[in-house]
């Protein structure tokens, strides 16, 4: 190893400057890698969004009392009462709250309009169960509601929150696929411009290989100027895509939490998230290192035929 | 050579002073036995027809000898196997006391440093200068950089390149390119010297003086091997030889 460390900077002995064109290549890795980041991107959203809905919304248990106001068939107070009362005695549940009539405007606003709390519509009552963990078995307790006050419906978010929290990990495992076809063509077309480089000094290689240069030495030379290409390709992606990536989360901001970020170039930053910003920076790492475990295994192989 | 440049000849002889004596200078330099070559054919999986039938010889360590043969007997297969860039499709081949037929693949770049060639169409990199093509062995050997530069410097005004050493190989001419070729073979100092029709591409004054050098780096301890069909140049400069016809050996001195 310290041999190589000799060698003059610059020294191309191969002519790899002309043979591996310095223009080609970092333009396709840029697009690899600007790629690879919607990928990812896409990775961590879908990831996001299953932890939020198994996490949060797997917690929560929607029950509709019809004429809330009524008395209730078992006993005292209005109907809606009755329920409350049987919902908040009950183990399991950490709080449940009836959705005030502003609330509930709101709820059916996309529905009914602004004039839906002018409609003569007989609307139920909705109150919003907050279990203290997400396994409790509801049907006994939708039971003893029903009969409090007959025509209560109690509705489990668990099918919905399990359907959806598979889309999404569905959609992250589309993402992590993508991302690993990304690198299997990235590294396809570092390994193309290789052989290519191969090719077009297979005079000068087999020179310096019968002046006993190793393997290794040739190899290396390759790789040195493969990862070089590479990461000037992965350093221009990676730019390319903080912008985009940049749009996507303040798109996404809403759905993400309760407040959106301030719409400061701080804040328009703290839109992305942490995970994503690690790797931004991992994708001209990760641009070198497959140039440079492609460009030593091809040209490693291609020697092979050399004695 | 050098000499005939008005290259001062103590700097030559300084530069080009015998290696401490090698433990292994008693062994047989180069032994072929009972060797045929065949070549792979155009698809490369099937042997082509053997171009060598049953060469055995033995050079000894320090030996000149001529390599003779009309064209297509066979004289550049056998330097091939001299200079490890094929191995012997049977038989046996000792170079520098390594059977390169069963040596290990990783085992031969160390082997091919020891040995120098001079080839007919001297197989310079075009695109480095004169220092660079002749430090080239020296810095795949990873020698130091300030004693390639020495060493590199000191043969290029030995073969007098001294002021064309930033020159690239199409900027100079056949006779500049081919002692650029040789400088580039014997910097290493080899223990073994190689060339294929050197002289071929030489008018007849820079053929007499590359034959001054062969036998200067003969006399200080290389062993030397020179393919040729000029028998004007063997007839003056007479030395033992290997006759070759369709790949079998017809004559050994």
């Amino acid at each position: 190893m310290a041999a190589l460390s000799l060698r003059p900077d610059g020294f191309d002995e191969l002519g790899l400057r002309r043979a591996l064109a310095d223009r080609a290549l970092p333009f396709l890795v840029a697009a690899m890698a600007l790629l690879a980041a919607l990928a990812l991107a896409g990775w961590d959203g879908a990831a996001a969004l299953a932890h939020h809905w198994e996490q949060g919304a797997g917690e929560v248990l929607t029950v509709q009392v019809p004429q809330p106001n009524d008395p209730a068939a078992q006993g005292p107070g209005t109907r809606l009462v009755r329920v409350l009362a049987l919902l908040r005695g009950n183990p399991g549940v950490a709080s449940a709250d009836a959705l005030t009539d502003k609330q509930l405007d709101v709820l059916l606003r996309p529905w009914l309009g602004a004039a839906g709390n002018r409609l003569a519509v007989p609307l139920p009552a909705v109150i919003a169960v907050r279990l203290t963990q997400g396994d409790v078995d509801t049907a006994p307790l939708a039971v003893r509601l029903d009969a409090a006050a007959p025509g209560t419906l109690t509705e489990n978010h668990d099918i919905w929150i399990g359907r959806l929290a598979r889309l999404s990990r569905s959609l992250q495992a589309c993402a992590g696929m993508a991302l690993l076809l990304v690198a299997a063509v990235a590294a396809a077309v570092i390994a193309v411009a290789t052989r290519a480089g191969l090719a077009a000094r297979r005079e000068a290689i087999e020179i310096v290989h019968g002046l006993g240069a190793t393997d290794s030495y040739i190899a290396a030379r390759f790789a040195g100027r493969a990862t070089m290409l590479a990461t000037a390709g992965g350093v221009v992606g990676a730019l390319l895509a903080l912008p985009v990536l940049l749009t996507l989360a303040l798109l996404a901001a809403p759905f993400a939490g309760p407040a959106p970020p301030p719409a400061t170039p701080a804040g328009v930053l703290m839109a992305l998230p942490a995970a994503l910003w690690l790797a931004l920076p991992g994708l001209p790492a990760s641009a070198a290192a497959i140039g440079f475990l492609t460009a030593q295994g091809t040209v490693r192989w291609w020697l092979r035929r050399l004695p | 050579m050098a000499q005939g440049r008005g290259t001062p000849q103590g700097a030559g002889r300084v530069f080009l002073s015998p290696s401490p004596p090698d433990p292994r200078d008693n062994v047989a330099m180069v032994r072929f036995d009972r060797v045929g070559l065949c070549y792979a054919s155009g698809n490369g999986q099937a042997a082509g027809p053997e171009v060598l039938h049953d060469l055995s010889f033995t050079l000894p360590d320090g030996a000149f000898r001529w390599l003779l043969g009309p064209s297509g007997a066979g004289k550049t297969s056998v330097l091939r196997l001299m200079y490890l860039d094929v191995r012997p499709t049977r038989g046996r081949v000792l170079v520098l006391d390594t059977d390169i037929g069963a040596a290990p693949r990783d085992a031969l770049p160390r082997l091919r440093r020891r040995i120098g060639v001079v080839f007919q169409d001297f197989r310079l990199l075009p695109h480095l200068s004169a220092f660079d093509n002749v430090a080239l062995p020296l810095r795949i050997a990873g020698r130091p950089e300030g004693q390639i530069r020495a060493d590199v410097t000191e043969m290029l005004r030995w073969v007098g390149l001294g002021r064309k050493h930033v020159s690239r190989p199409p900027e100079l001419s056949g006779g500049e390119q081919q002692r650029v070729a040789i400088a580039r073979s014997v910097i290493a100092r080899p223990s073994l010297l190689l060339a294929d029709e050197p002289t071929g591409n030489l008018d007849d004054a820079q053929a007499q003086r590359l034959m001054q050098l062969f036998k200067e780096l003969n006399r200080l301890g290389t062993s030397v091997v020179v393919a040729t069909h000029n028998d004007a140049l063997v007839e003056r400069h007479p030395a033992p030889a290997l006759r070759l016809e369709s790949g079998r050996l017809v004559r050994q001195e």
